[in-house]
């Protein structure tokens, strides 16, 4: 039987084939297809639960102040 | 050695040393005698550090022989997974392409270790980069498969695979094994040990590999759960080189509580294999001795997929300079030399839908657990695999799906993890005990009170 079309699984698929197609075996290539159709459906599977606009993520970035070592001022790249 | 000393409990070893009626230099010699002469057998050792584990145990006898006794772990030998940084020995992840990687410093796990007196003897195998480049059967490490003690055609576990072997034979008292999703567990439950996960943020990761920042703890591997607790108290704690390491006090306290009431997920046992569900069964008779146990759910939610994004697209960024040149290519198992490059293709919304639905994930977990000690499941799905076969399309084959270590994970929750039975091949099954976070002592409350009841723990493998 036919796959059924996933113009969104080809195109996450030849992302990777194109990358790294040349460093690949048919084997190899034909392994990661199952690899990134898992990763489709994963994706999905995350998209289709809805969430609200409050729903935001756990880990809170916190900005950083690094103690600068006396008689420097600044810091960080120039 | 005037008393017999091996199997002990680091609890009683640790009373032993006190009294001095064992000294930590014989102690040092044994378990240094058996890394090197039984290590091998089960792929279980990296590095033997005998010249620094027996100058710490001289010192921790002359201190002992002074009166300055520092705690239950003062002269008691240790190994620690190969992924946490040790000035003086490699630091080789486990991996082909770091097998000359040294560090100059000690992970903060090592010197809080070193700081209660504990010694370090050995630097323990593991699957390759804690299996976060997918890996799908046991033989993933450089050093080889971790041999399973109490059956030689079989696997430790992954990926805290020596720290599992090691201590289900003897080789080491305890040790130190890492978790992203199921390392602690997965060895504890195969070898018939007791491993605790601890609550993420609780122990410092200073020096131990980075796979998945909002992932990764380090806990212990033993024989109780009561040397986890001790264990946990030693390494437990703030530390000013990880942000991430929680700024609570932890202290571990046995207390001895009568009652619990425990939660199982709904379907809990679906998959698993008869010996399991058959001793996961009798557990829960001896359960009910000592509380209640009520079946819950969760809301239905992709919990696996959540935590299996996060997981994949942190460890590619982890490791993205040895997967974009290729360098996957030398790791030793086959899949994982191509496997990694499908995560150039997850979207970014996808993973951070996941981090969202991470905290939706949480606050379910928290609804549940609230109402109770624990929430129980068996700790694997069935007995150890065998050597030399692909294991993962076996256990989703079977229908089995482990909503407890993704969301646990996932969510960042401690458990605990002890053996409950045999199988049929002789090899040990398990219970896990999962709890709210940071009530690490309510999760090893309940899983003393189990071994209060069983003997599971005492039985070891035959070793000549």
């Amino acid at each position: 039987m036919a796959e059924t079309p996933d113009p969104e699984f080809d195109a996450a698929f030849e992302i990777v084939r194109q990358r790294y197609g040349a460093r690949l075996t048919p084997e190899q290539l034909e392994d990661l297809r199952k690899t990134v159709r898992g990763q489709v459906d994963a994706a999905r599977a995350v998209r289709a639960v809805r969430l609200t606009n409050a729903d935001e993520p756990l880990p809170r970035f916190e900005p950083l102040t690094l103690p600068s070592p006396q008689g420097e001022k600044g810091g960080g790249l120039a | 050695m005037r008393v017999e000393v091996l199997f002990r409990p680091v609890r009683e070893l640790s009373e032993l040393v006190r009294k001095r009626q064992v000294s930590p230099v014989e102690l040092a010699e044994l378990y240094l005698d058996r890394l090197e002469r039984i290590g091998p057998r089960y792929n279980a050792v990296v590095t033997v550090m005998r010249t620094h584990a027996l100058a710490q145990a001289r010192r921790a006898e002359g201190e002992i022989a002074a009166g300055r006794w520092r705690g239950p772990l003062h002269g008691i030998p240790y190994g620690a997974k190969d992924l946490l940084a040790t000035a003086g020995a490699p630091t080789t992840w486990g991996a082909a392409p770091y097998r000359e990687q040294r560090f100059d410093f000690d992970a903060t796990v090592v010197r809080k270790l070193e700081e209660a007196g504990a010694v370090l003897c050995a630097k323990l195998a593991m699957i390759e980069l804690a299996g976060g480049m997918g890996y799908r059967q046991p033989n993933a490490s450089f050093t080889g498969p971790c041999i399973n003690p109490w059956n030689t055609q079989a696997w430790s576990g992954g990926s805290s695979s020596g720290s599992g072997a090691a201590v289900c034979s003897g080789l080491v008292p305890f040790a130190i094994g890492s978790e992203t999703w199921g390392s602690i567990l997965s060895p504890a439950g195969y070898c018939g040990l007791a491993g605790l996960r601890p609550t993420y943020g609780r122990v410092s990761r200073h020096g131990a590999m980075a796979l998945c920042w909002t992932l990764d703890k380090l806990g212990p591997l033993a024989l109780t759960a009561d040397d986890c607790g001790l264990i946990l108290n030693a390494i437990a704690g703030p530390d000013p080189s990880d942000p991430t390491a929680a700024d609570r006090p932890y202290r571990y306290q046995p207390t001895d509580r009568k009652s619990f009431r425990f939660g199982m997920l709904k379907g809990v046992t679906d998959g698993c294999e008869p010996a399991v569900v058959e001793n996961f069964s009798r557990s829960l008779e001896t359960l009910r001795r000592i509380g209640t146990v009520e079946e819950v759910t969760l809301p239905d939610l992709p919990w696996e997929q959540i935590t299996r994004i996060i997981l994949q697209v942190e460890a590619a960024s982890a490791f993205e300079d040895l997967i974009e040149s290729g360098g996957i290519a030398e790791l030793t198992a086959p899949e994982v030399r191509y496997t990694p490059y499908a995560r150039d293709a997850i979207l970014a919304k996808d993973y951070l839908k996941a981090v969202r639905l991470r905290s939706v994930m949480a606050r379910e977990a928290d609804r549940v657990l609230s109402r109770y000690e624990a929430l129980v499941a068996p700790g694997r799905t069935g007995e150890a695999p065998v050597l030399g076969q692909e294991f993962r399309s076996a256990i989703v084959a079977a229908g089995a799906k482990d909503v407890m270590g993704a969301v646990g994970n996932g969510a960042g929750l401690p458990a605990v993890c002890v053996p409950n039975g045999l199988g049929p091949r002789g090899l040990p099954t398990s219970i896990q005990f999962m709890s709210r976070a940071w009530e690490e002592n309510t999760a090893l409350a309940a899983a003393r009170a189990y071994q209060s009841l069983t003997d599971w723990h005492t039985r070891h493998p035959q070793i000549d």
